[in-house]
C-alpha cells in the first residue's frame, strides 16, 4: 500500500481497528459467560486480558502515522480546543501578544525611521554636507557656503563624492490672476534629484538641459502647496507660473512626504 | 513513543507467531491470539490486545491481508489471511531464528559444562 492511498484510507483502517477490537472483547465476554461467569465479571476479566485499551489502540494507529508531524498537528488542534474552552484567557493571552508585538514593532519603526534611516533618500547614510575653513586659525571662520563658481570648481576637482549637489533656500513672489504671495523655496542644481534618488509624484524631474544656458526655467511644486492651491489638479503640469517675476514652467509634482522644502522649487537657471 | 508491553518474546517474535499461525489457516485477532496462547500452553505471557499493533505492522508491510467476513459462530469478524510475501518473509524469520537459538543453546550447553 503506498503512502498517498494510506492517507486516505485511514478512516477506514481506524474504524476497522475499533470494530475489530470491540468485537474481541464481546467474543471473550460471550466465551466466559458460555463456561458460568457472571457477565460482569466476565467483562472485567476481558478488559484485563486484553491490556490497556487506549495504548493498543494507540500504538496500532501509529503503525500507520509518520508521528511527528501528525503529533504536531494534533498539538496544534489541542492549543485551539483549549484556547477556545476559555475565551477570556485566549483574548487576554491574545492582547497581551499582540501589544507586545505591537508596541516593539512601533519602538523599532521610530528608530528605524527616526534616527537609523531618517531620511527616505537614495544612500541618505552617505550624504554629507561639508565647510571650509583656514587650518592657521582652527576653530574660528568656518564657512559653509558657496558661491557658484567655487561650488562648480568643486564638483570638477572632486574625487572623492560620487555627486555634488548645490541648494540655496529663496524667496519667491508668486503672482497670480487675483494677487501675490510670498513663498520658501530652493534653488536646486539639476542633478538633485537624481542625487537623492527619489521619484516625482507627477511629472519629471529636472535634467542637465533645464541647467543648461538659456534653457526656459522650470520648478517643481510641493505637494502640499499643489493640493491647496491648485486642488490637486493633474493638468496644471506644464503651466507656466510668473514667479518672481518671471515666466517659469511647471514641471512635476514632489512626492507627498519627507521633503522639508515648503514651496516650488526651481531648477538653477545656470549652471 | 511507547512499545506495547511484550513480556518474555523479543522484537517480532509476536509477528513470527502471528505468521506461522495463519500459514495454516486463516483467522481473526480473537481466534488468533487464543491458537497462540493455546498452542504456547500458555508459557508464553501474551496479552491479548498487544497482537493488535502486530497486525497493524504486518498489514502495513502487506505480509497478511484482512477482509470482513461472518465466523462459524455466526459473528462478524476480521479475518487475516498470509500472502506470499507473508510467507517468504516467515519462512526467512524462522530460519534466522532457528540459527539464533541453536547459537544461543550451544552457548548455554558449553556453560553448563
Amino acid at each position: 500500500m503506498n503512502w498517498f492511498k494510506q492517507l486516505f484510507s485511514r478512516p477506514r483502517l481506524y474504524n476497522d481497528l475499533s470494530e475489530e477490537i470491540q468485537a474481541h472483547l464481546e467474543e471473550k465476554i460471550e466465551e466466559l459467560v458460555a463456561s458460568g461467569m457472571p457477565r460482569k465479571e466476565a467483562a472485567a476479566v476481558a478488559r484485563r486480558e486484553f491490556g490497556n485499551l487506549t495504548l493498543v489502540q494507540e500504538d496500532s494507529r501509529a503503525v500507520w502515522q509518520w508521528p511527528t508531524v501528525e503529533s504536531f498537528f494534533a498539538d496544534i488542534r489541542y492549543a485551539v480546543r483549549s484556547l477556545r474552552r476559555d475565551l477570556r484567557f485566549a483574548l487576554i493571552a491574545i492582547s497581551a501578544l499582540a501589544l507586545g508585538i505591537g508596541a516593539s514593532t512601533v519602538i523599532f519603526s521610530i528608530i528605524y525611521n527616526g534616527l537609523l534611516n531618517p531620511f527616505p533618500y537614495k544612500d541618505a547614510n552617505g550624504i554629507g554636507i561639508f565647510q571650509i575653513h583656514d587650518l592657521d586659525q582652527a576653530g574660528v571662520g568656518r564657512r559653509g557656503a558657496f558661491s557658484v563658481q567655487e561650488f562648480l570648481d568643486y564638483r570638477e576637482q572632486n574625487h572623492v563624492f560620487e555627486d555634488m549637489v548645490e541648494t540655496s533656500y529663496l524667496r519667491v513672489l508668486y503672482t497670480y490672476r487675483e494677487g501675490a504671495m510670498q513663498l520658501t523655496a530652493a534653488k536646486v542644481t539639476s542633478n538633485t534629484f537624481e542625487f537623492l534618488g527619489v521619484m516625482p509624484f507627477l511629472g519629471r524631474w529636472t535634467t542637465t538641459e533645464d541647467a543648461r544656458a538659456g534653457a526656459p526655467p522650470v520648478f517643481l511644486m510641493n505637494y502640499k502647496f499643489w493640493k491647496e492651491q491648485f486642488n490637486a489638479d493633474p493638468n496644471v503640469i506644464g503651466a507656466t507660473i510668473i514667479l518672481n517675476n518671471q515666466p517659469t514652467t511647471l514641471v512635476g509634482i514632489m512626492p507627498p512626504p519627507g521633503f522639508n522644502t515648503s514651496a516650488p522649487t526651481s531648477g538653477y537657471p545656470s549652471p | 513513543m511507547k512499545k506495547p508491553e511484550q513480556r518474555d518474546l523479543f522484537p517480532g517474535a509476536l509477528e513470527m507467531m502471528i505468521l506461522r499461525t495463519l500459514k495454516r489457516q486463516p483467522l481473526h485477532g480473537y481466534a488468533l491470539v487464543q491458537h497462540i496462547k493455546r498452542t504456547s500452553n500458555d508459557l508464553l505471557q501474551i496479552e491479548e490486545g498487544s497482537l493488535y499493533p502486530a497486525l497493524q505492522r504486518l498489514l502495513k508491510e502487506e505480509l497478511v491481508k484482512a477482509e470482513w467476513a461472518v465466523s462459524s459462530t455466526n459473528r462478524r469478524v476480521r479475518t487475516y489471511r498470509l500472502t506470499a510475501a507473508g510467507a517468504k518473509h516467515l519462512q526467512r524469520q524462522v530460519s534466522s531464528f532457528e540459527r539464533m537459538l541453536e547459537g544461543i543453546t550451544r552457548v548455554l550447553a558449553r556453560g553448563a559444562s
